[in-house]
């Protein structure tokens, strides 16, 4: 018997037309999930089914999906993304119809995807479960509703902003360590923004030639997260609706609005005691990190901050103007709509975000509060560091600390409301307050030309 | 193949040639033309990628002529950037070209040294460089006040941070040098023993003879430099982010930012289609000047 040979003209046609077809395969659409083993909303499904997640944490939702797992009889694929292009890639999977079961979101995504009709309401959801709704730290149709649905579950009470401090460099400057309203003391969170900007004065050191040997503060402050808690603290908001997506103004040019601006510039430009823009620039994890600023204002649960630092931290709460603040709006899950597994990714949601075997993996893993039910847990957080800027977080909740005084008339603002056209109000305020920082113009004429830009986009949109 | 039976030889050359064409063509109609001809339309719609794609006549090219004072201070920073960064990789890349064409002890290693740092990626080279640049503690401005002089602030000053990238683009210069060097070295050695007879001496002889034969090179590495330089993205987005202010906004900065940030696909496909209208006229406008410039060999006269 003789083998027939191939030609190889014969070949190289094989080899096109095989090339050819697995990419028009490739362009082909993915394969419908497998049906859903019940349509019910019960909470244990009959057959296993796996259900896709997208998210960034990394590895941390290991701790705790198996508990779900088990919990559900659902096994979850992660699907995980950096948060850098996180949102460009949930978009395009969206767009394309390929998105995951439960997708993922931070507060500041909302308004990208809430007002567009992509996610399942829990509202009937919940209502059908026994779930007491009243123990939600905040309460969801506000935090992560629209138009009166709930569009998704809070993994966690939001953490609020404290200020993290580099003892070492503290006492280098001869400041009085016992003076610092650190928590337990009696002065915790009583210091006024006046009082940290002397503080940061007293702890700012130069050489004889003008050149700073430390800075109080770690960075120039330009970002609309800052100027929007900073306004929260005057009673303010940066647009006149940061809830429902729906402002009609921006509220930059507001008495309240350029205070704010000039408490965060001041800092560089009048206090001299925070970095200008080229003196922070290209310092590998920031002046902080890098032991060269004696403090920075971070988010409290900030483990990335403390690790392997070689100076020792401490830990106070953020000051305040007129009022306390304390941010509202989490990371959270949501159900997409266009997911053959509803019931099953709702009931997983649902345990993730409330059963307290998992709230429990999230305390131990991070000292992380769950949002539903956080005086749970208050017994059990850990000590130490990551023990201590969680009870500084919790500090400004109403019934979550020995500190009467600390959840008083605190504002509770939306930390992400910053509208539907947000990224571009966040890009207008950090351009206007650079240009402050490089002398182009005053705070003043950048918040009106800020104000105008955004009013025009939102006109416009 | 029985199918094949049936057609003439001429058929089947034909078929075959399809045939071998088809992971191209269906490469190039799915990944290349269609979503050029998508974006086009798209640049006449609202867009915000989660909702259907909504007419909208000429409003975005009606705004890009005259709302949007972001686009121009973004067009104004690339041409000048263009203006000077072109030019001198053009130069820098053909000086080194000619120094590198020397026959010099360890010419290997040199070409070697001076061609990598177009093989490292824009990234790195972005957080060397905004090390590097840094106004107190930077190794250039270190270095300079080692001499007695200030250091400007580079990345934070509006006045001086172009400057930066230039610098930044100037470094990576080599990226030219291969295609200087298969140039020079492909000047026939004929044309220079006949100008040293005529007595030409060796600046005559790079004027008259190198500069013309290689100008086809320098032609198209300014071609494809400009188009380069329209296009740049990573460096001023890992850098500056476009600061301080808007210093530093580059066009395909803001176009992404209006794409992917704002949501706003729609304008930032007219904007890529206003990209290419200019490039397309550049290019051209250079291809006609280079008609008189740029000197073919056996091209007719």
């Amino acid at each position: 018997m003789t083998a027939k040979r191939m030609s190889r003209r014969g070949f190289l046609q094989l080899s096109a037309a095989g090339t050819a077809g697995a990419l028009l395969s490739a362009c082909a659409g993915q394969p419908a999930a497998a049906p859903a083993a019940e349509e019910s909303g019960d909470a244990m499904t009959e057959e296993a089914v796996e259900i896709r997640l997208s998210h960034w944490w990394g590895e941390q939702h290991n701790h705790w999906l198996p508990i779900v797992e088990e919990k559900t009889n659902v096994t979850v694929a992660q699907e995980i993304y950096p948060w850098g292009e996180y949102l460009t890639k949930v978009l395009t999977q969206v767009a394309g119809g390929v998105a995951p079961d439960i997708i993922q979101l931070d507060q500041s995504h909302n308004a990208d995807f809430f007002p567009k009709d992509i996610f399942v309401p829990y509202n009937d959801f919940l209502e059908a479960s026994d779930l007491d709704m009243s123990k939600w730290n905040v309460d969801p149709a506000l935090e992560v509703g629209y138009n009166g649905d709930i569009l998704a579950l809070s993994l966690f009470t939001m953490q609020g902003r404290s200020v993290y401090l580099n003892l070492d460099l503290v006492r280098e400057a001869g400041y009085p360590e016992d003076e610092l309203p650190l928590y337990g003391r009696d002065n915790f969170d009583m210091w006024h923004w006046d009082d940290f900007v002397a503080f940061l004065q007293a702890v700012t050191i130069k050489a004889s030639d003008g050149t700073y040997e430390q800075y109080g503060y770690a960075g120039a402050i330009t970002d609309a997260t800052s100027l929007a808690y900073q306004m929260a603290s005057y009673g303010a908001d940066l647009v006149d609706d940061p809830w429902a997506f729906a402002e009609t103004e921006a509220l930059l040019d507001a008495e309240a609005a350029i205070s704010a601006a000039h408490d965060i510039v001041d800092l560089t430009l009048v206090h001299g005691v925070a970095p200008t823009l080229e003196a922070q620039q290209g310092v590998e994890g920031g002046l902080f990190r890098a032991g060269l600023a004696a403090a920075v204002i971070s988010w409290t649960n900030q483990t990335y901050l403390m690790a392997e630092l070689p100076f020792e931290l401490g830990f106070m709460h953020m000051p305040f103007v007129d009022r306390r603040v304390h941010g509202v709006g989490a990371n959270h899950w949501s159900v997409n709509k266009a997911s053959d597994l509803i019931p099953q990714a709702q009931q997983a949601a649902l345990i993730q975000t409330t059963d307290y075997e998992v709230g429990q993996a999230l305390v131990d893993l991070a000292a992380t509060i769950s949002a539903y039910d956080p005086a749970y847990y208050l017994d059990t957080l850990p000590e130490g560091d990551l023990g201590v800027i969680t009870r500084i977080m919790l500090s400004r909740l109403a019934g979550m600390s020995d500190c009467d005084y600390c959840s008083e008339d605190v504002n509770m603002f939306n930390r992400a409301g910053f509208g539907r056209n947000g990224r571009f109000l966040q890009d207008t305020i950090r351009s206007e307050l650079e240009k402050v920082l490089i002398g182009e113009k005053g705070v003043e004429q950048a918040m009106q030309d800020a104000d105008a830009a955004i009013d025009a986009e939102i006109d416009r949109a | 193949m029985f199918w094949k039976r049936d057609l003439t030889l001429q058929a089947r050359e034909t078929l075959d040639a399809y045939i071998g064409l088809l992971p191209f063509l269906l490469g190039f109609v799915i990944f290349t033309a269609g979503p050029l001809i998508y974006s086009f339309y798209l640049s006449f719609t609202r867009y915000d990628i989660l909702s259907a794609p909504r007419w909208s006549g000429f409003e975005n090219y009606a705004r890009m002529a005259s709302g949007d004072e972001t686009l121009w201070q973004s067009l104004r920073v690339t041409v000048i950037y263009t203006m000077v960064a072109v030019p001198v990789q053009v130069i820098v890349g053909y000086a080194m070209a000619l120094l590198l064409n020397l026959k010099v002890k360890g010419l290997s290693f040199w070409r070697t040294a001076f061609y990598m740092p177009a093989v490292v990626p824009a990234m790195a080279v972005a957080y060397v460089f905004s090390w590097m640049l840094q106004s107190d503690v930077g190794l250039l401005n270190q270095s300079l006040r080692a001499i007695g002089l200030p250091g400007p602030k580079w990345f934070g000053d509006p006045n001086w941070v172009l400057a930066a990238f230039i610098l930044m683009s100037a470094w990576a210069v080599g990226g030219t040098l291969l295609l200087y060097l298969s140039a020079l070295q492909g000047v026939p050695t004929e044309l220079y023993d006949a100008s040293k007879v005529d007595g030409a001496n060796a600046w005559r002889r790079f004027l008259n003879v190198t500069l013309p034969m290689t100008s086809p090179v320098i032609f198209f590495v300014f071609l494809t430099g400009m188009i380069g330089t329209f296009q740049v993205f990573t460096v001023a987005f890992v850098t500056t982010n476009g600061g301080p202010g808007e210093a530093s906004l580059f066009y395909l900065l803001y176009l992404y930012r209006t794409g992917w940030e704002y949501l706003q696909m729609g304008y930032a496909a007219a904007m890529a289609w206003l990209l290419f209208v200019i490039l397309l006229v550049i290019t051209l406008l250079s291809l006609r000047i280079s008609r008189t410039t740029v000197f073919y060999e056996g091209a007719q006269e």
